[in-house]
């Protein structure tokens, strides 16, 4: 347990002036920047006709990052990550020094885990920071109401929860495979297989989809979609063990 | 005599059809500097990785300290620092930060990278992004990462690539350094012959897999015999007095002589031979057979028995 603390710190140093840091924060601002320009060229009026303003300036953003940018910033991510190891030559390095093998990938695991939920707190905080602009420019809209921080939040975990399958998918892919381009081309491909498949019955099954049909639920009183969490969740942490067991066993050439 | 730091015995390891390294038996010597030579592709690379435990044999056993890497490897490979072809080096993070990576995952104590800074002479740059690094330096940053947790043996493979001359009598330098100051064994691989002759204390020479020869330089130069090469007023007579006093002699196309000697002594006998024969001798140079001619002969040698078969 002390070897993976100490591969977590050693990975957290690695993220220093990283793009990868970076885009945790660059993705959800500029994510939630586009909705706001947006609402602004609509109009009062356009946002006017919203019972609830704050839903549905949540929703907007939920759902387009939920569906699009969860899944293909999830593989960016993964790839940014497995690439700082794959293109110095590191894996010959960490294998020879004295640690179990399992904390190298445990700690990258763990590393894109940390890295999509920035990313997802970005989304929740830069939200409210937008309703709270909207607040100012446009008074008597609505926004003025109480900010839903308890949908925010709930939807902020929630959505963090299914896309543990598609990181930990990532994870591996970008691990077992030297190139960006695969691990890049396998986030493109499933996550415009996504669109097509998240109206049909097995949508839950896919692993890409599941972001997008959890932020699809926003809204107040909405029940849980238990069983997408439980498919993420799960099957998150059985990939994570399965791919870790696969990428440990392997030669390092 | 002195542990052993590295043994090997009948290592073996396939890629498919191909088998990189075969029955392969290494015996480096605690406190020596092991020069591993071979030419491209004949499988340096290959026993490193299993020397490291970065791949596993498909039969034999690699003993580090007289113990089993199979059973011991986290415990032996705390005492060993590698440097496997190109350093593994994060060129976004400064000279110290990528040695601090390191020295997180090995749980060392902060002087111990002022002191690796300093073997290597980095502690000026230490603080620049490697991106903005020259090979050279790239390269003492990657023996620093190596020496970082003390080990007692160095496993290093082709140091001196891809480095110009400075950087490499530089290398060659702290190579030769560390076994007394820092009481390291190292073990470093090679396809060029006279670098690892300036340093090596122990020599072995692997050609496709196979362990061709494994000894001190001087057991090796002891492979090859020495000549001298005679001028003379007569050649023609000296040849057949030469030959009828036993000595294997023959012309060497022009009016040189070449006779095989062992030693000083043979070449001042052969001199008294001919003068005392009323010959004048111009010239008697003994030659000694560089480390390159051995390794010709050794590789040459297994290149025509494999062709035989």
């Amino acid at each position: 347990m002390t070897a993976l603390v100490r591969a977590l710190r050693a990975e957290t140093l690695k993220m220093k002036r990283t793009l990868a840091l970076w885009l945790t924060i660059i993705a959800p601002l500029g994510m939630v920047g586009l909705q706001l320009i947006g609402a602004l060229q609509r109009g009062e009026q356009y946002v006017r006709q919203f019972e609830d303003v704050w839903v549905r300036f949540g929703q907007e953003m939920f759902v387009f990052f939920g569906f699009l940018i969860v899944p293909l910033f999830v593989a960016l991510e993964t790839a940014l990550l497995g690439g700082l190891e794959h293109r110095s030559n590191q894996w010959k390095h960490l294998y020879a020094l004295p640690q179990p093998r399992w904390t190298v990938y445990a700690a990258k695991q763990l590393m894109g885990m940390a890295l999509i939920a920035l990313s997802m707190a970005g989304l929740v905080g830069f939200s409210v920071l937008a309703g709270l602009v909207l607040r100012m420019l446009m008074p008597g809209v609505g926004f003025d109401a109480a900010i839903p921080w308890d949908l925010f939040l709930k939807y902020g975990v929630m959505v963090y929860l299914a896309s543990w399958l598609i990181i930990s998918l990532h994870t591996w892919v970008a691990i077992r495979w030297q190139s960006f381009v695969v691990a890049m081309a396998v986030g493109i491909l499933m996550t415009v297989g996504g669109m097509v498949i998240i109206n049909a019955d097995w949508a839950t099954f896919y692993p890409w989809a599941l972001p997008g049909l959890l932020a699809n639920t926003f809204n107040k009183g909405e029940p849980i979609l238990l069983k997408e969490l439980i498919v993420s969740v799960v099957g998150g942490i059985v990939v994570a063990l399965l791919g870790c067991w696969e990428v440990t066993r392997r030669d390092v050439l | 005599m002195t542990e052993l730091a590295i043994t090997t015995f009948r290592l073996t390891r396939r890629f498919g059809d191909l088998t990189a390294v075969a029955d392969l038996d290494l015996q480096v010597p605690g406190g020596s500097v092991y020069g591993f030579l071979g030419p491209n592709g004949a499988g340096k690379t290959t026993t490193i990785r299993l020397l490291l435990g970065l791949i596993r044999p498909n039969a034999g056993e690699v003993r580090l300290f007289g113990q089993s890497l199979r059973d011991g490897r986290m415990t032996l490979l705390r005492r060993v620092g590698a440097l496997v072809e190109t350093p593994s080096l994060y060129p976004h993070l400064t000279g110290r930060e990528n040695l601090e990576v390191t020295r997180r995952l090995l749980d060392a104590r902060q002087e111990q990278i002022n002191r690796a800074l300093a073997i290597v002479k980095l502690e000026q740059d230490a603080h620049r992004r490697v991106a903005h690094y020259s090979s050279g330096m790239r390269q003492r940053l990657g023996l620093a990462l190596a020496l970082l947790g003390e080990p007692e043996l160095l496993i290093l493979d082709e140091p001196t690539n891809g480095l110009d001359p400075a950087g490499i009598r530089e290398m060659r330098d702290l190579i030769c350094r560390l076994p007394e100051e820092h009481g390291v064994t190292v073990f470093l691989s090679s396809h060029l012959l006279n670098e690892v002759e300036q340093v090596a204390t122990h020599i072995g020479i692997i050609h496709r897999g196979k362990m061709l020869f494994q000894g001190t330089p001087d057991e090796l130069q002891a492979q090859l015999e020495e000549h001298v090469t005679l001028e003379v007023d007569q050649p023609d007579v000296a040849l057949r007095l030469l030959s009828q006093a036993g000595w294997t002699a023959q012309r060497n196309g022009n009016h040189r002589l070449v006779v095989q000697v062992n030693g000083h002594s043979d070449v001042a006998m052969i001199n008294a031979q001919l003068v005392h024969a009323g010959m004048n001798v111009f010239h008697l140079n003994l030659k000694q057979p560089s480390l390159e001619d051995i390794f010709l002969k050794l590789t040459g040698e297994q290149d025509r028995q494999g062709g035989s078969k």
